[in-house]
């Protein structure tokens, strides 16, 4: 047996993720490269209104079209099926839930919408007799603004939500609030817009749905961020069959950005077609279907109103929002919308009086759910934006602002008195202060003034951000809390196999986060094996512990946590087997760096890999112990974790032209201890990238008919390298009290900074306009526009 | 989608509007006309084929004329649907005589396209439609220009 020698520490390491070398050579295994014998291909006739009332299908002509195995319509599906379920409606209130079935029936509310589901035997003529379908639509009145929709005499979309709404949610205190405004000595109000998004992941969804008619048994491959959930909500709420009679298959994801947590009317669509026509079937979302249908992110519209004192003392905060959350409730919507927004608009401040109301509204648009960040961008833009008119109203510097209104290190954990979880830790001056240094700010006023003489528009924005991660303590944010329909623990499982090489399971579902990697760094350490002797399973419901999913920066915070916790387990059994096998006290066998040994006696050691085999093999075991060295946790946080940082963006406007071009981009984040720096910098780079390109380019747009014009990648601006900056990154590290790694979550941080801190720089660069705001995306029209409109129709400033 | 526009043809007015009811100038007027058949007074039903950027298909529909107050206006109701989504507009054509011998014609048309054409050909259409309004035009007005 070989005895390894115990490794350097790995966490920390910034070493390359194992799973890079076949995701980026072609050997991946994504859900279109595979392929079962005798499988069908699906393709979805949807609906070209935003809508209607469906009159008549008539499937004859596609029936009989060759290579056509079969059309199903909605009303079909509906006798077995019940509608997706919506496993998070927002907490404490009442929610008009309405959900999408499988395809539509009778009524389509949003173009899109899938109305049949064509079976064949090659997906080409699947897409061909999608053509064949007559459908007869009577095109009904469209409202595609959550504000218009609410408004009296508009068209109604679901008979039990009077004026279209989904819920009416508040938090924090509304008299005080509005007290504390009125008594206030500075008040800024502003309407503020953050956009629709499509989160286009690389890989666009895909199902194969296999059912086998001798056990009644389904299995789905799903391109999917939680498949044990999926399996969850798909046989108990959907189908009405019990869970064990569904296999969940998650292979290889390319990208998710939170789009992929959901349930989709495809699962349901493809499950049932597989059924029928006793083949595997298959659909792969194209690229138009992945803009229309798949959920969007964001689109809130809000008014703000912050005030405080002359000296920068922010006093009270209120919020009203309509949230847009399309025609339907998508799974988690309205929590999303409620508990990870309006709770964390507080930011890093102390605001004595805080009020929030969100109105949650369905539209003739494509469902709204959580999209990377998931309330917490929109929160951070909200109160990074309004400290900015604060101290813009004020005369003040925003850094200084921001600082006095800071909660303070010895002040943690702290509560900001809106409903949130005690913020777990946090140091936000440090992170402040270097990004500041980094970026120069105390010559950049001058640099401004200079350049402004020259005719360049400068602006420098700043965004300290806070956000929650590591979602959550299953008593709070579950049916009696904030209404999450389940509970939020993850699971792991750590074997140490005879050989001494360790196999993890995970419920947590990497899209590329590099579970495999990180969690692997994890494991040698705390059991003291080589890195390359652990590897990390995870993705099929058949073999791995159920897990709630990766979304919310979890994954470490509660799915590494799980793991530790299963790692320490195996070290406690490995200590007592030990000390059997030394014959000594168990008391006095100490376990470190991967061997056991009797206290002041280290030549006595037995090694880990020593202590799996005679667990496996069992031959002499102290009375009592089972064999194999194989723990199992279920780990529920008793909280969630608080990342925070400042980001700092440099950009140039130019005057003539309107084009913004972000010249410099600075991040200090403090996300914890850190397990992989590389992973967390990539994490972060991709993150940045998402939330500039809301800035700067992106945005959904329908037209007032329902129509998405916004429906392919020609239209739908996603930034290539070339159109963001170099990033340059730094740390500050505040361990988190709430798990024993000190890890907070990193997933989600750039993302959640960039969209305000870009924002933040425009605006700056045009504040000597009178410019209070703008909404985004900074296209160069809309900030030409502004320029212009602002300067006397003469759009050449200086 | 909202168009409009003029055009000065050298005709009087009359002999513009008989050229203007005739089948054939909606043939020349509606972009891509492959077929059109008269299938009651006012009413008439057809095929045409449009393709912008990806989107190419056939449509299917009906146009009819509508408020005819001879010899100065009409209005056009169409509605079309086909593979590339659908499409629904209607337009007033109105003439002015801006002279015994030249007629001046005002447009105002309003479209709405849904489907597939919407989300990847829109921002193309209104170019496009603009450019195709145009070239009827001035194919009409050779016409009645010829007419004499």
């Amino acid at each position: 047996m070989t005895t390894a020698e115990a490794p350097g520490k790995m966490v920390g390491k910034a070493i390359k993720r194992r799973e890079d070398p076949r995701l980026i050579t072609g050997q991946g295994n994504y859900l279109d490269d595979i392929k079962l014998p005798g499988m069908l291909y699906a393709a979805i006739v949807r609906s070209p209104y935003g809508h209607a009332r469906i009159k008549n299908i008539n499937v004859a002509a596609a029936q009989a079209h060759p290579g056509v195995v079969a059309v199903i319509t909605g009303a079909e599906i509906a006798k077995e099926q019940n509608p997706l379920p919506c496993a998070w409606a927002a907490g404490g209130v009442q929610n008009n839930v309405n959900t999408p079935r499988a395809l539509a029936v009778d009524v389509v509310r949003y173009v899109g919408e899938g109305v049949a589901l064509v079976v064949a035997e090659d997906r080409y003529v699947a897409h061909d007799a999608l053509d064949l379908v007559e459908v007869d639509y009577e095109p009904l009145d469209v409202v595609v603004d959550a504000e218009a929709a609410t408004k009296a005499g508009t068209v109604q979309l679901h008979e039990n939500a009077p004026n279209n709404v989904v819920m009416h949610w508040t938090c924090g205190a509304e008299q005080p609030t509005a007290q504390a405004i009125e008594q206030a000595e500075v008040v800024v109000k502003q309407r503020i817009l953050n956009q629709r998004l499509i989160p286009t992941p690389m890989e666009t969804r895909g199902y194969i749905s296999r059912y086998d008619s001798a056990t009644g048994e389904y299995t789905i491959w799903m391109s999917s961020q939680a498949p044990h959930v999926h399996r969850l909500l798909l046989t108990a709420f959907v189908l009405g069959i019990p869970e064990n009679k569904m296999r969940c298959i998650a292979p290889d994801i390319g990208g998710g950005f939170g789009a992929k947590i959901f349930v989709y009317p495809e699962m349901a669509s493809t499950l049932y077609a597989a059924k029928v026509v006793g083949h595997p079937v298959k659909w792969v979302e194209t690229r138009r279907e992945s803009c229309a249908v798949t959920t969007h992110g964001r689109d809130h519209i809000t008014d703000l109103e912050i005030a405080g004192t002359k000296d920068g003392k922010i006093t009270g905060l209120r919020v009203h929002t309509y949230a847009n959350l399309g025609a339907y409730c998508s799974t988690i919507a309205p929590g999303v919308a409620t508990t990870l927004y309006g709770r964390m608009v507080a930011g890093v401040y102390k605001i004595p009086h805080v009020f929030v109301e969100v109105d949650g509204v369905y539209t003739n648009t494509s469902m709204v759910d959580a999209y990377r960040g998931a309330g917490r961008p929109e929160a951070a833009y909200v109160i990074e934006r309004a400290v900015d008119m604060f101290a813009q109203k004020l005369g003040m510097d925003p850094a200084e602002v921001r600082r006095r209104n800071f909660i303070q290190p010895d002040e943690f954990p702290y509560d900001t008195g809106i409903g949130m979880l005690p913020y777990d830790s946090g140091n936000y001056e440090p992170a402040l202060d270097k990004a500041l240094a980094m970026a120069g700010y105390k010559n950049f006023a001058q640099e401004q003034a200079d350049a402004r003489k020259e005719g360049r528009l400068l602006g420098l924005g700043i965004c300290t951000y806070v956000e929650v991660c590591g979602v959550a303590p299953s008593k709070w944010i579950g049916l009696a809390g904030q209404g999450w329909g389940a509970g939020l623990w993850e699971s792991a499982n750590v074997k140490v196999h005879l050989t001494g090489k360790v196999v993890v399971t995970t419920g947590s579902m990497p899209h590329g986060q590099g579970h495999e990697t990180s969690f692997a760094q994890l494991v040698s350490d705390e059991l003291g094996v080589p890195y390359e002797d652990v590897i990390v399973e995870y993705g099929d419901t058949q073999g791995t512990p159920f897990g709630y999913g990766t979304y919310g920066s979890r994954s470490a915070a509660v799915g590494g946590t799980a793991i530790f916790k299963s790692v320490s387990k195996i070290k406690d059994k490995a200590r007592k087997l030990a000390a059997h096998m030394l014959e000594a006290a168990e008391e006095d066998i100490i376990f470190e760096n991967g061997k056991a040994s009797v206290r002041g006696a280290p030549d006595s050691a037995k090694t880990i890999q020593d202590i799996a085999l005679q667990a496996h093999v069992a031959y002499d075991l102290p009375a009592g112990m089972e064999p194999y060295l194989d723990e199992t946790t279920y780990y529920d946080p008793p909280n969630c974790t608080f990342p925070f940082g400042t980001h700092v963006c440099l950009v140039e406007i130019d005057a003539d032209t309107g084009k913004v071009t972000p010249l410099r981009y600075i991040a200090v984040d403090d996300v914890g201890k850190v397990i992989n720096p590389l992973i967390v910098d990539g994490q972060l780079h991709g993150g940045i990238a998402q939330g500039m390109a809301q800035a700067l380019y992106e945005a959904a747009v329908y037209d007032d008919n329902g129509q998405l014009l916004t429906g392919s990648l020609m239209d739908y601006a996603i930034p290539r390298a070339d159109m963001v900056p170099h990033y340059e990154l730094d740390r500050t590290e505040t361990p988190s009290p709430v798990n024993p790694m000190g890890v907070k979550g990193a997933g989600e941080a750039g993302t959640i900074a960039a969209a305000a801190t870009v924002s933040n720089a425009v605006v700056n660069a045009l504040q000597h306009l009178g410019i209070q705001h703008l909404d985004m995306p900074y296209t160069s029209e809309k900030v030409w526009r502004a320029i212009h409109e602002r300067n006397g129709g003469n759009g050449h400033v200086s | 989608m909202k168009f409009s526009g003029s055009h000065t043809i050298n005709a009087p007015r009359e002999r513009v509007w008989t050229t203007l009811n005739d089948i054939e100038a909606l043939r020349t007027l509606i972009p891509g006309v492959e077929s059109l058949e008269q299938t009651a007074p006012d009413t008439y039903h057809g095929v045409a084929k449009i393709g912008v950027a990806s989107i190419k298909g056939e449509y299917t529909g009906t146009i009819r004329m509508a408020d005819i107050d001879p010899p100065s206006s009409y209005r056009l109701v169409g509605e079309g649907r086909g593979r590339p989504g659908h499409v629904k507009g209607e337009g007033t054509i109105t003439l002015v005589a801006a002279s015994p011998e030249t007629t001046t014609l005002h447009y105002d048309a309003d479209m709405q396209v849904g489907g597939p054409i919407a989300s990847v050909g829109q921002r193309l259409i209104e170019g496009a439609s603009k450019l195709l309004i145009n070239q009827g035009l001035k194919a009409l007005a050779q016409k009645a220009e010829r007419a004499a």
